[in-house]
């Protein structure tokens, strides 16, 4: 998968809107049919919709303006897919790819962050930086987790999945089921280790 | 400083095979349950017989139980929820059964869903009662609007609205609230097609285009004439049914569903900005200012435009408010004719509009999605579409050739179209009426009212207030504003005027061409990398070199759309601390744009990354220098206020000097960059906090500690009163502040300070975030100053701790905790460990300038050890090679 390159991702200009409709859709259908590439080419337009959508949220100019995980991809998909309600095994796709695109924008945004000493890297230097040896922002959190998920995706991959849904998609326990094709019972048990399992290891690093 | 690397990760065992950790894993898992399900004195018992002697399993799952008990709200919120503050009622509308299916209505009961969009959603519903049946569409507005007050407005407005009566328009019939408290609306059902892919799926050609769009506006007119605005004309709005009568949908409703102007409401503007439909919007509705009966002949404009030219007057780089607000108030669109020549020559671009982009909604799609027309997608989330949005192709839909198109526009209907588009409301068409009147001129042969616009319009105050506003990004405005100014100057010199103007306004369109080119072809690059497509694995690093590779295989053929790319890809590498690979790119960058003036943004901003990387990569004299050269630059562009990029010179220039150890000279330049920051940006910014705390640094380097301490406390306040408490940078800064006291003796005060500074670490980040070690230094050193010597070395050696586990060993930093616990140590009276320690570690401080202090301390304690063991000439020895003070 490393080297094929996206055709979609290569002539796209400007993300989203209703050219992609039709490419998604398709796409969608194909993973759900069980096409791994389908998958992979799903990503980068996801992922490049959802940073272009959180961009414009976070530069909105008034702190009132509300968004939240769920709102976010719930967009993306009205502008790649469209307002037709698209069965959920076909979404299940979709919120996995969003889930992952969110949760490599936090993670690209903090690791910029943390390379940035100081705002858009015009101002290098100050003596808090003298005196002290410091990132600029606490970003290392979400740079931690991020690895534990990883690790734990290599031991469990559907307790990731589960918190990828949740925790960067904003699922509810029920839309996480749905989007599995599990029970709201084995999400809500999966979701409840995995919490306590990475929170144990991103305590590791705290010492 | 430590840019961040590849990463170990510390999790698991990595030399074990998957298939055993896997299972493993289950294990925990199941014991945990089995455990934590128990009450906590039971559960120890429990792990040892569940775990039957597996120590590994039985330590992981105490771990487990001890994280439960500290969870809190951890991962409690979505990843989201902090940075967009959550507006819990949102999710509703994600619920994936619609209750409102099948539900009742008053009268109505709901059949289907039509369309969702921003405000709401739509469902065709029927009339129950009564014998016929009557289909109607419910629009419901989503929740998280302010029902009470829409439903308020609704019944001020609904007479008035369901008054209107005419064929072109998609009658208001009732409205309500759902039983969950949610108002809705119930409207005529038009069974149609939006306008555009109306007229596209019929093929309809110049005139048959003009002339439905003359029954759209008999229906504006109508409104307009019972003092009804629409607000939000666009062509979903527009509905045509099978028998080719438009229908206007959503009359007033804006209204009802927005309030109004937001100046009325005297609210934010974020919240009707985000409804509004930018495409179509007026400058005055962008700017929140009154709406008029003008606002509705604006949008009238814009959806003309779209169905002569099949482009649309303007695009959107980005879709925040600034942007709308930049290209919808200053930039002036194409005449519909070029707009068709530059449409055939496909060239994608953003701002006026010359692009080959297939021009919003698709052309075609369900009737039942479009019939209630509610795509009343969110500003900000609505983009241009893609090259493949199903792209119209207009001479043949128009029934004409491009060329003979572009010849049919260009005259009177460019005229036409250009006037109803005009910036000021009382500078277009006084009415609908007049619009619509000269469009039957122009189809009957008969002269047109419009006129031309004309130069002095142009540069109209209008204009010109924005062009102040607009953000210096690309060289194009300064372009533009200098020939404003230049303008200005001359005053009566019409004729010069307008030469200047419009070769400025060759210069913009190119530029701003360049710009958008740039900026495509950067996304192709970082877009197409094969690291980028390895998802979320791939590091950040890794795409940007192999974005680096692919400018240099095969580079745009445009040197400035390279140099640009160069340019934000070797910025980035810069943040990440890639600075060799920074290196090659900002300097190919920098000869790429030498062909621009000197004093053009591009450049300049291409010469302060420049001079960071010199900064960056230790090279202070140069980056002075640097730094200095732009600050000339800077300084003669005339602007008789500070600019924010003026500020940041002069910072990162004080910050060179300073590191050049001239504190006095860096104190001045600081005091400079201090005025210029409050100018730029006022005095309560952070970016004003930060320069106060810059000044603060340089004086604390010279050694005039307590008015160091006087500027960061001044800093310190201005941090807390913008940021939370615990943020790094209002803690760093307590942090400075305690050093400071501590040097000016007020011992106490800096324990104080630093403690709180070393706990606010310690709650917000964890007891090892690298901010704490400094604080923990300085706090060690005032403990010590009080002779409270245990507590200092358990500071210390925490500290070392951490940065043992963090930072590369051969740190000089790491040397000098290790010195400091050392000179700790004698002070303790341990000679014996503390030369085992100083003895490792002075040769190493040796080579540290920035440990200078510190190096001269270890060397002269472990002296005096050598002393008090009586090898006086090892002590000599090192005494000697100490520099002189």
């Amino acid at each position: 998968m490393c080297g094929s390159k996206d055709p979609i991702t290569m002539t796209s200009g400007h993300p989203g809107g209703a050219g992609h409709q039709t490419a998604v859709t398709q796409l969608l259908a194909r993973a759900q049919s069980g096409d791994a590439q389908a998958t992979n080419e799903l990503f980068p337009i996801v992922y490049d919709e959802l940073r272009t959508l959180a961009a414009g949220f976070m530069q909105g100019e008034s702190r009132a303006t509300t968004m939240q995980a769920t709102a976010l991809v719930h967009e993306a998909y009205l502008r790649l897919v469209g307002p037709n309600q698209a069965p959920w095994d076909n979404r299940a796709h979709f919120f996995g790819a969003a889930a992952r695109a969110i949760r490599r924008i936090l993670v690209d945004h903090a690791r910029e962050r943390n390379g940035l000493k100081r705002g858009g890297g015009k101002r290098p230097i100050s003596l808090d930086d003298a005196l002290l040896v410091a990132p600029e922002e606490s970003t290392e959190g979400i740079m931690w987790l991020d690895d534990a998920l990883t690790a734990l995706a290599k031991l469990d991959e559907d307790k990731s999945r589960v918190v990828e849904l949740r925790f960067f998609a904003g699922l509810t326990v029920e839309q996480t089921a749905l989007a599995m094709g599990t029970s709201p019972s084995t999400v809500a048990r999966e979701w409840q280790f995995a919490r306590v399992w990475l929170h144990k290891e991103v305590s590791k690093r705290l010492g | 400083m430590n840019p961040p690397g590849p990463e170990k990760t510390p999790f698991g065992d990595a030399d074990a095979p998957p298939g055993a950790l896997r299972g493993a894993l289950a294990r925990v898992e199941h014991i945990y349950f089995e455990v934590v399900a128990l009450a906590p004195k039971d559960r120890d018992e429990a792990i040892v017989r569940l775990s039957a002697g597996d120590t590994d399993v039985a330590r992981e799952v105490r771990a487990l139980i001890d994280s439960a008990a500290q969870l809190g709200s951890f991962l409690g919120q979505p990843a989201l929820g902090k940075q967009f503050d959550l507006l819990a009622s949102e999710s509703k509308r994600f619920e994936a059964p619609d209750e409102l299916l099948g539900a009742t209505l008053g009268a109505y009961t709901i059949q289907r869903r039509l369309a969702s969009g921003g405000m709401g959603t739509v469902y065709l519903a029927t009339r129950t009662d009564g014998q016929f049946e009557q289909r109607v569409a419910v629009k419901v507005v989503k929740r998280g609007m302010d029902s009470e007050e829409i439903l308020r407005r609704f019944r001020t407005e609904r007479e008035t609205l369901a008054a209107l009566d005419h064929p072109n328009i998609a009658r208001l019939i009732d409205g309500g609230m759902t039983p969950d408290g949610r108002p809705f609306v119930v409207m005529e059902f038009v069974d149609g097609q939006p306008l555009d892919a109306y007229c596209d799926a019929k093929g309809l050609g110049l005139r048959e285009r003009l002339r439905l769009f003359r029954e759209v506006c008999a229906g504006v007119q109508h409104a307009h004439q019972n003092l009804v605005i629409h607000r939000d004309i666009k062509p979903s709005n527009i509905l045509v049914t099978p028998a080719g009568v438009p229908k206007l949908l959503d009359f007033g409703i804006a209204k009802v569903i927005s309030g109004g102007t937001t100046r009325e409401r005297g609210a934010t503007t974020a919240d009707t900005d985000r409804r509004l439909t930018p495409e179509y919007a007026s400058p005055e509705q962008v700017e929140g200012g009154p709406l008029t009966t003008s606002s509705d002949v604006y949008s009238l404009g814009v959806v003309l435009y779209e169905l002569l030219t099949g482009t649309r007057p303007y695009y959107f780089g980005a879709r925040t408010s600034e942007e709308v607000r930049r290209v919808v108030c200053t930039l002036s669109p194409l005449p519909p004719s070029q707009a068709v020549t530059v449409r055939a020559s496909r060239v994608r671009t953003t701002g006026p509009s010359r692009a080959a982009d297939a021009a919003g909604p698709p052309a075609s799609g369900s009737i039942a999605s479009r019939a209630s027309g509610t795509r009343d997608v969110q500003a900000g989330q609505e983009g241009a579409t893609g090259p493949d949005a199903a792209p119209i192709d207009v001479p043949k839909t128009r029934g004409v050739s491009s060329t003979r198109l572009r010849g049919l526009l260009r005259g009177d209907l460019d005229v036409i179209v250009l006037m109803a588009l005009r910036k000021e409301p009382q500078r277009r068409y006084v009415s609908v009426e007049q619009f619509s009147a000269d469009i039957g001129s122009f189809l009957s042969g008969m002269p047109v009212h419009a006129r031309r616009d004309t130069l002095g319009y142009r540069t109209s105050k209008f204009v010109r207030r924005h062009v102040v506003g607009v953000a210096l990004t690309a060289a194009a405005f300064v372009l533009l504003s200098t020939a404003t100014t230049l303008l200005y100057r001359q005053g009566q010199q019409l004729k010069k005027q307008r030469t200047e103007l419009v070769a400025a306004n060759e210069r913009l369109d190119e530029n701003l061409k360049r710009l958008t080119e740039s900026r495509r072809f950067l996304r192709t690059v970082l877009g197409g990398a094969d690291t980028a497509n390895q998802g979320p694995d791939a590091k950040l690093g890794d795409v940007l070199k192999d974005a680096a590779t692919t400018l240099r295989t095969s580079p745009p053929a445009d040197p400035l759309t390279l140099a640009a790319a160069e340019q934000e890809v070797g910025q980035s590498m810069m943040s990440l601390g890639l600075l060799e690979d920074a290196k090659s790119l900002l300097e190919d960058a920098a000869r790429l744009y030498a062909q621009l003036p000197a004093n053009s943004d591009a450049r300049m901003d291409s010469a302060l990354s420049l001079g960071e990387l010199a900064f960056y990569q230790g090279r202070h004299v140069d980056a002075e220098a640097r730094f200095r050269e732009l600050l000339k630059l800077e300084r003669a562009t005339g602007a008789t206020t500070p600019t924010e990029r003026e500020s940041a010179i002069l910072n990162n220039l004080g910050a060179s000097v300073r590191a050049q150890g001239r504190a006095d000279e860096a104190i001045l330049i600081q005091r400079d960059a201090l005025r210029a920051t409050i100018g730029a940006l006022g005095e309560r910014s952070l970016a004003a906090a930060e320069t106060r705390n810059n000044l603060a640094s340089a004086l604390f380097q010279k050694g005039e500690f307590a008015e160091a301490a006087t500027e960061f406390a001044a800093a310190c306040d201005a941090r807390a009163a913008l940021l939370r408490p615990n943020h790094p940078l209002l803690v760093r800064c307590q942090s400075n502040l305690g050093l400071a006291k501590l040097r000016i003796g007020e011992t106490d005060e800096a324990i104080s300070l630093l403690t709180n500074a070393a706990n606010a670490w310690d709650a917000a980040f964890g007891p090892d975030h690298p901010g704490r070690v400094a604080t923990e230094t300085a706090l060690a050193q005032a403990l010590r100053k009080q002779q409270r010597l245990p507590e200092a070395l358990d500071r210390l050696r925490r500290t070392l701790a951490w940065q043992q586990a963090h930072q590369p060993k051969s740190t000089v930093q790491i040397a000098a905790t290790e010195a400091n616990i050392g000179i700790t140590l004698t002070e303790q009276g341990d000679d014996a460990e503390a030369l085992k320690i100083l003895v490792r570690v002075v040769p190493q401080l040796q080579s540290g300038t920035a440990v200078a202090g510190i190096a001269r301390s270890a060397t002269e304690c472990l002296a005096s050890i050598y002393e008090r063991e009586g090898e006086t000439a090892k002590a000599k020895n090192l005494r000697d090679g100490l520099p002189a003070k």
